[in-house]
């Protein structure tokens, strides 16, 4: 439920990058450990935009899985949380992605 | 039409303000505490300040009232409440608001009590050295794998009311394996707040690690 806060956020990183020219499109990445679902960024982020700017660009949320570096030196992806690795199924592994969000590009009309 | 990279989290912010109350902190033990409503935050908090006293100082988070910090101070700690007024979790901003109203000076230790929730915690950097998950046995054994985003970041996890064993059902067995299968590295310490147990290894965690 923090993701109209993190629509605010996305709306400000946007509005820098986009220089005051109008935004028809948005592409965000969630990873599968951000704790930030996909669907309510989505909503948030198209409902804060209609209502500050008076318009609502596309709004793509991809959702991209964790990844994870084992001990093992096996580097590996996966949504699942509890997914060992598949080299020597341990868990002595680390969480290198998929645990934050970011904006990824936007498109602007010139 | 113009596509423009952008690549940037709207987290920085956040992260920015964490990274000065970071520096504000100077150099004390700082922790951010998470866990569900209930599941004994505040009274595993009311043990430590019996035994730190004036080296402790809790920041605590709630959406209402300033029962929590009245609690600590009690015990000789010092406290400082943030009421949140409706938000889910604290964010690094708030945790700057408290720093400028608490006196720091022979605090060894800081504990930040987030708000209580599983989720929306986990996401957001306070200026922590460390994040702990509390967890308790009338909740169930499932919390672990069921919010993994948090167990994956907390450094240390403490099961509370173990002195309800055996009159509720939990595997703690399976708690600790989850727990160390989302981090490899996981500190768990299982705690009774009623009666005491475990209390002092925990103490000794929040000093020295």
């Amino acid at each position: 439920v923090h993701e109209m806060g993190l629509a605010r956020e996305i709306l400000d990183v946007v509005r820098k990058h986009a220089a005051g020219r109008p935004v028809t499109c948005v592409v965000m990445e969630v990873g599968a450990f951000s704790g930030v679902n996909a669907d309510a960024l989505r909503f948030c982020t198209e409902a804060l935009f209609s209502s500050e700017t008076g318009r609502k660009p596309a709004v793509e949320v991809r959702r991209i899985p964790g990844r994870f570096a084992c001990a093992c030196g096996r580097v590996y992806e996966s949504f699942e949380p509890l997914c060992a690795c598949p080299d020597c199924g341990g868990f002595e592994r680390e969480m290198t992605g998929g645990g934050d969000l970011r904006v990824i590009s936007i498109e602007v009309e010139d | 039409m113009a596509r423009i990279p952008v690549n940037e989290s709207p987290r920085e912010r956040n992260a920015r303000m964490a990274a000065e109350n970071r520096k504000r902190f100077g150099g004390r033990r700082v922790f951010n505490m998470i866990g569900s409503p209930g599941s004994g935050k505040t009274s595993i908090l009311e043990r430590t300040a019996a035994l730190l006293g004036p080296a402790l100082a809790v920041i605590e988070g709630d959406v209402q009232t300033a029962l929590d910090a009245e609690r600590i101070t009690r015990h000789g700690s010092r406290a400082v409440q943030i009421e949140t007024g409706g938000a889910c979790h604290l964010n690094a901003e708030m945790v700057a608001e408290a720093i400028e109203k608490i006196d720091l000076d022979g605090v060894e230790v800081v504990v930040i009590e987030n708000v209580g929730n599983l989720v929306c915690p986990s996401g957001f950097d306070l200026g922590e050295d460390a994040k702990v998950a509390v967890v308790s046995l009338p909740e169930g054994d499932e919390k672990p794998v069921k919010y993994p985003a948090l167990f994956m970041r907390a450094a240390a996890v403490i099961v509370n009311k173990t002195d309800l064993a055996g009159i509720v059902d939990y595997d703690i067995e399976r708690v600790k394996a989850d727990c160390r299968k989302l981090n490899a590295d996981v500190r768990v310490f299982e705690v009774s707040a009623k009666t005491g147990a475990g209390i002092r290894e925990w103490v000794e965690y929040l000093r020295k690690g």
